[in-house]
């Protein structure tokens, strides 16, 4: 070998040494120092952590058909940064979004890395956006919650936000039972998108919402809305309300509101519709408030049901006057008070009763509290001492300077239907929980308002006003029908008295009710409680005994 | 005396020289062939592991997406036997709520003749 050769050699050998040695220390920095961090870096490029989004709960009727469901969608989001020809995208996807481009370009236009095209559209569609594989397009698993039976019991299920958490209703009373708890899953994928077969897989599956069983018979309820929405547009009514349940078990059968509103139409919903009122609004009652009047009167003895006294042309307290616009200068018993509404009869009995016992009254039979039937926004009412001013008694007698809600009044009328116990309402009878467990609601709870006796009377009392008295367009063919009719003034925030709301709350049968309903109307024409909401009540109660399966009063049985 | 004739000298093979060690060395034609086996076995083995993993997931796939269609077609009989579109349809064929309904008694069960078989 020359000189020359070998100090070339040394020279490559030196320069082969250094160049191992910098692949060497960049190795050892690689997969010693920094190997984790690499590590790391190289397994979030193959594996992803994917939501598993929990079902939230349905809520069924009574009958087991669901009023309330959960059904898989998709979002569609986009990365508009990632989009080169944000026109031609949108040109692709507005037709399958049912769009127009320009909206959907406007969205992919965002300076932002993140912005939703589309949220919770169906499955097909969204399978269709996939195949499009526009980069900087991609698609979300979002379940969407569907009321299959549209707008029936909107009111009392309420509806959902796009957080898919209740906003109103059973849907936000019940929130925490219904929603679940998000799963995970852990996959390698590979650069497409694949699952790598072999790679990692970890997987926590979802725990899905508890399902809720309603007391409601979707039949009643329908017919309860349909009757309740003509009797409106009939009587040119603003609004109104009807609550129907079982005496016996407290459980709400129907429950119906009109306005009304779709849940599966959230985004065009008028907020002012979207109220349970049977709960959450409180009025005057007028006149089917005497009940409790009555019942306080007998009760405490201040009258027999036979007794007759007198009923002048009006009556003079403090400073006011309360005429008599119905059966003025006549001798009437309890029976005929009730029976022709007679204002200045339950004012006397009232004064007679006493405003400390008949404010009793008032608070046995529920006013002034919740129900505890545990709605969301449920109203107990205003129940201002009878004693307050010389003008309370005489107007809490009639119904007039106390509010309560349909569903209060409701529960009045069902106390005297279960011979004076009052059962507390209920509207969910029982749930499954998140492990497949069913669960009943426990017995709803109850107490005794007035003896046996005193009930049977005042049902007796009812059933007359039906016969012969003011609600005799409350009768159903073949039943006997209990009830009393209300037409009140109704106060209107800042301006007074402005309006009526006309009422009829009925029982049947009445000898041993298996029904109480209560049907309010808001500014009816013709204002009268057994003109406008007594015929309302007929209609909805004939189709409720064939749906509940009530059988007729049997031919010859004398009636309670 | 006679002279016993020396002996003749045994002929022996001729001798050779043995190369090595005494032992004998293994063929590698048997290793070269067991690890040949080995690598396509594992490579096989991991091969038909990954399509049975395709096919999983494949399967995995497709019982989510029946399950999808299983809640999907739900809803729509859901949808479909609303109390309202029923009674809708009812309309439209120009049904109308029966007007008297007969409910039947029937007499109390010591008055119930006996069934017939």
């Amino acid at each position: 070998m020359t000189r020359v050769s070998a100090r070339r050699a040394t020279t490559l050998a030196i320069a082969l040494l250094l160049a191992m040695s910098g692949i060497g220390l960049r190795l050892g920095y690689v997969q010693g120092i920094r190997s984790d961090a690499y590590a790391a870096e190289a397994r979030a490029q193959r594996v992803r952590k994917i939501v598993l989004p929990a079902r939230r709960g349905t809520i069924f009727d009574r009958n087991g058909d669901e009023l309330a469901v959960s059904i898989p969608a998709r979002t569609i989001y986009a990365n508009p940064k990632a989009i080169k020809d944000p026109a031609k995208v949108a040109g692709e996807l507005a037709p399958l979004l049912h769009t127009d481009a320009y909206s959907v370009e406007q969205i992919l236009r965002r300076p932002s890395p993140f912005v939703y095209v589309a949220r919770r559209i169906g499955v097909v569609t969204a399978a269709q956006i996939e195949k499009l594989k526009e980069p900087g397009i991609g698609v979300l698993d979002e379940p969407r919650r569907l009321y299959p039976g549209g707008g029936l019991a909107a009111n009392v299920l309420g509806f959902i936000g796009t957080d898919y958490h209740g906003l109103s209703g059973i849907e936000y009373g019940y929130d925490q039972l219904l929603n679940g708890t998000p799963g995970w899953r852990v996959l390698e994928e590979d650069p497409s998108g694949n699952r790598i077969p072999a790679g990692e897989f970890r997987e926590q599956p979802p725990v899905p919402g508890a399902d809720i069983k309603l007391t409601l018979d979707p039949d009643l309820q329908l017919v309860a809305e349909r009757s309740l929405a003509a009797a409106v547009k009939k009587t040119h009514a603003k609004g109104g309300m009807i609550v129907a349940l079982d005496p016996r078990t407290g459980e709400i059968v129907a429950m119906a509101n009109n306005p009304s509103f779709d849940p599966n139409q959230i985004g065009n919903i008028d907020p002012a519709t979207i109220h349970n009122r049977v709960v959450t609004d409180a009025y005057e009652p007028g006149s089917i408030n005497k009940v409790i009047t009555a019942s306080a009167a007998l009760a405490g003895g201040i009258i027999k049901p036979d007794q007759k006294m007198w009923i002048p042309a009006g009556v003079h307290i403090g400073d006011a006057y309360f005429p008599e616009d119905r059966v003025p200068d006549e001798s009437l018993d309890l029976k005929g008070i009730l029976t022709n509404s007679s204002n200045v009869g339950t004012i006397l009995l009232a004064e007679k009763v006493g405003a400390s016992t008949l404010d009793d009254y008032f608070k046995r039979f529920g006013y002034g509290q919740s129900t505890g039937l545990g709605f969301p926004g449920e109203s107990p009412g205003i129940l201002p001492s009878a004693g307050r001013w010389p003008t309370s008694l005489p107007t809490m007698a009639i119904g007039q300077g106390l509010s309560v809600t349909a569903l209060q009044i409701a529960q009045v009328y069902s106390t005297i239907a279960d011979d004076g116990v009052s059962v507390e309402p209920r509207l969910v009878s029982g749930w499954v929980d998140r492990g497949g467990v069913s669960h009943n609601a426990s017995d709803a709870r109850s107490h005794r308002v007035i003896p046996e006796n005193i009930a049977r009377e005042v049902r007796d009392i009812l059933r007359n006003v039906v016969e012969v008295g003011t609600g005799i367009n409350a009768i159903v063919p073949g039943y006997d029908v209990a009830g009393k009719t209300g037409t009140a003034r109704k106060t209107v925030e800042g301006k007074g008295y402005q309006g009526y709301y006309s009422s009829f709350v009925g029982m049947l049968p009445a000898r041993a009710p298996q029904l109480v309903m209560a049907v309010v109307l808001d500014d009816a024409y013709p204002i009268e409680g057994g003109l406008s909401a007594a015929p309302v009540f007929a209609e909805v109660a004939s189709q409720a005994v064939r749906i509940l399966r009530i059988p007729p009063q049997p031919a010859g049985v004398p009636a309670p | 005396m006679a002279t016993r004739a020396a002996p003749r000298p045994r002929s022996r093979p001729e001798l050779r020289v043995v190369r090595g060690g005494g032992k004998r060395r293994m063929s590698a034609v048997p290793i070269i062939a067991i690890a040949i086996a080995t690598v396509f076995g594992v490579t096989g083995i991991r091969a038909a592991q990954g399509q049975d993993g395709l096919k999983a997931a494949a399967l995995e796939q497709q019982y989510a997406n029946e399950q999808e269609n299983h809640i999907l077609l739900r809803a729509q009989v859901a949808e479909l036997s609303s109390p309202g579109r029923i009674a809708d349809e009812a309309d439209k064929l120009g049904l109308v709520p029966a007007a008297n309904p007969v409910f039947l008694r029937l007499p109390e069960p010591s008055n119930t003749p006996p069934p017939i078989p």
